[in-house]
């Protein structure tokens, strides 16, 4: 499926730089909650994201919270292209980046631990509505993956003096494979 | 308004999750080590503690001072033996092989050391021939391996065979339960004093002290009281039940300064035989060695590793009515370890952070002096204007007679 929404998103951006009325770089937000549908769980997601509209791209930076079994915070550029002009349109989404794991109290109980970023990607499509100010509130959903690079210390019985053990570390990596709906505003 | 938004939006999304249905996926792999023990009979263990060819030091653990030599623990494996009579130039003597050892305490020429469940004297009067003289089985009862790998009345572990080991979980794997994995810790701890002048002194980490013709040493419960007035015979004398995550002991005067996982505790040895409760202080769950002056103990609380939820800060008590101390101030630190103190200065190990030399001249404003950064520290003993400093990769000695200006004289190790 992200394959297919690639594909969209490619083929859209060829097709549309045929003809481009010019438009003006306008700053823009993008700001939105989201439901996380995975394979174990759902969980919520906020996630803002900033950059220049231009006609009907967007291009940005964003970050947020992703509370779906680790708690991280997702750092990424993204890249939006609505599919017509008008006040209601499609438009396709991706965002890429990495991910920061959000170490919680519980993460230290009994082990200790130690995360590195790892990657974060999402494919999505949407539909917006456009007010007279040019926000609009927009839906959509797309595929999300994180990963969650973490590493842990065994050690649970009482031992002041030694060192932590590099032999010892305790290494996983988590692949999350979602689908994201999303509800927000643009402004 | 909200018709026309929603509307096409539940399409996408039923058919998006209708789609990507298959896309859902949640995979952990997980990379480790797994260990098998290697066991051997405890006749032949300890029949095979004597003097051996010195080795490299590789996993630096307590360290121990008597005269000009340093007693130096190899993590689970024994002690170096190390002339410390130039610190800037020291050299390895030898290597006494102890499975088990984590613990070390010296009087005279005998070397107290734990061996797993026993405490072992060793006769280390000739290099040329060290001998065991004797064993106190069973001291230390609750030392065990993680894992469920417990030595049993016959056979210890020796080592380990260690097996690379990955394996991938579909749905995400619980990090936090206990496994049936191999994990290779193993718990016990060593310190000691300078009031007679055979005996050694040990860094703020040690679980054995000397004090009076008697090793005290601590286990995760209790104070154990071993009679040493014939050094190269000691004899179990007295368990006296402390609490719950004991982690060091520590003497000063005729009182033992026990840190534990949940606070302090003082205990007066006016009796020496039998040590009582003078007092106790409490605090947030963490581990904490302590040290002691006449009017301040110096207590490190951190977090990490098995210390659970906690803080990482000095705590600074005023001990002048011992009976009841009274918290003087806290001091934010990244992650301290062992301390030590010489005249005004006070030096803490202060893990990934480094060395940390303070003016405590007040302790109500202590000031930093220096940060010895490059270092991952743990424990440290102070005197002669000589600090040695244990750290993850070794034994760094300094010179701190200008102690804004410490000087790198040695380093054993890695």
């Amino acid at each position: 499926m992200k394959y297919i929404l690639c594909c969209i998103l490619i083929c859209q951006c060829y097709y549309s730089t045929a003809q481009l009325p010019k438009a003006k770089l306008v700053f823009s937000s993008i700001n939105n909650v989201g439901l996380i549908v995975g394979e174990s769980k759902n969980a919520f997601a906020v996630q803002s994201k900033i950059g220049f509209q231009k006609d009907r791209w967007f291009a940005g930076i964003g970050s947020g919270f992703d509370f779906y079994e680790k708690r991280t915070i997702p750092l990424f550029i993204t890249l939006h292209r609505d599919f017509f002009y008008g006040p209601k349109k499609l438009f396709v989404y991706t965002d890429a980046g990495i991910n920061f794991r959000w170490l919680q109290s519980t993460d230290f109980f009994y082990k200790s631990s130690t995360s590195k970023p790892g990657l974060y990607y999402e494919l999505g499509l949407g539909y917006k509505v456009k007010f007279k100010n040019n926000s609009a509130i927009h839906f959509s959903a797309g595929y999300n993956h994180k990963q969650v690079k973490e590493m842990y210390n065994p050690y649970w019985y009482v031992e002041p003096i030694q060192p932590v053990d590099p032999l010892l570390l305790e290494k996983y990596k988590s692949n999350f494979r979602r689908i994201i709906i999303r509800l927000g505003l643009t402004i | 308004m909200l018709k026309s938004i929603f509307k096409p939006g539940i399409y996408a999304v039923i058919f998006s999750m209708v789609l990507m249905q298959s896309c859902l996926k949640d995979t952990t792999t997980k990379t480790y080590n797994i260990f098998s023990p290697i066991y051997t009979t405890k006749a032949a263990a300890r029949s095979g503690v004597k003097n051996e060819a010195p080795k490299p030091v590789v996993s630096p653990g307590k360290i121990f001072v008597l005269g000009n030599y340093l007693f130096l623990n190899e993590v689970d494996e024994g002690i170096h033996v190390i002339d410390n009579t130039n610190p800037s130039n020291p050299i390895n003597k030898y290597f006494i092989p102890i499975p088990g050892n984590v613990d070390l305490a010296v009087k005279g020429n005998i070397l107290y050391a734990d061996m797993y469940r026993d405490l072992l004297a060793i006769d280390i009067s000739n290099p040329l021939n060290v001998q065991v003289k004797k064993v106190v089985e069973n001291t230390f009862p609750q030392r065990v391996y993680n894992n469920g790998f417990v030595g049993d009345t016959s056979l210890i572990i020796t080592g380990w065979v260690k097996k690379d080991t990955m394996i991938e979980y579909h749905n995400n794997y619980n990090y936090y339960a206990f496994e049936d994995a191999v994990l290779l810790s193993s718990s016990s701890g060593g310190n000691s004093s300078s009031l007679n002048a055979p005996v050694g002194i040990a860094g703020s980490m040690a679980r054995f002290t000397l004090m009076n013709n008697y090793l005290y040493t601590v286990t995760n419960m209790e104070l154990n009281v071993i009679d040493i007035t014939q050094p190269q015979n000691p004899v179990f004398n007295n368990m006296v039940q402390v609490g719950w995550r004991i982690e060091t002991i520590y003497p000063f005067q005729n009182n033992l300064f026990i840190g534990s996982s949940t606070g302090m505790f003082i205990y007066s040895t006016t009796d020496p035989a039998h040590p009582s409760l003078v007092s106790q202080f409490s605090h947030l769950t963490a581990c904490d060695p302590v040290i002691a002056d006449g009017n301040n103990a110096f207590v490190t609380l951190r977090t990490g590793t098995n210390c659970s939820v906690g803080v990482n800060q000095l705590e600074i008590l005023n001990i002048q009515d011992l009976q009841s101390p009274t918290l003087v101030k806290t001091y934010p630190l990244t992650n301290p370890h062992g301390l030590s103190k010489s005249g005004n200065y006070l030096f803490i190990c202060d893990g990934i952070a480094g060395l940390k030399v303070y003016d405590a001249t007040d302790p109500n404003n202590l000031q930093l002096l220096q940060t010895i950064s490059n270092i991952n520290a743990y424990d440290i003993i102070t005197m002669n204007n000589n600090a040695i400093v244990v750290a993850t990769d070794g034994v760094y000695q300094y010179d701190y007679s200008n102690p804004s200006n410490l000087v790198l004289r040695s380093k054993i190790g890695l």
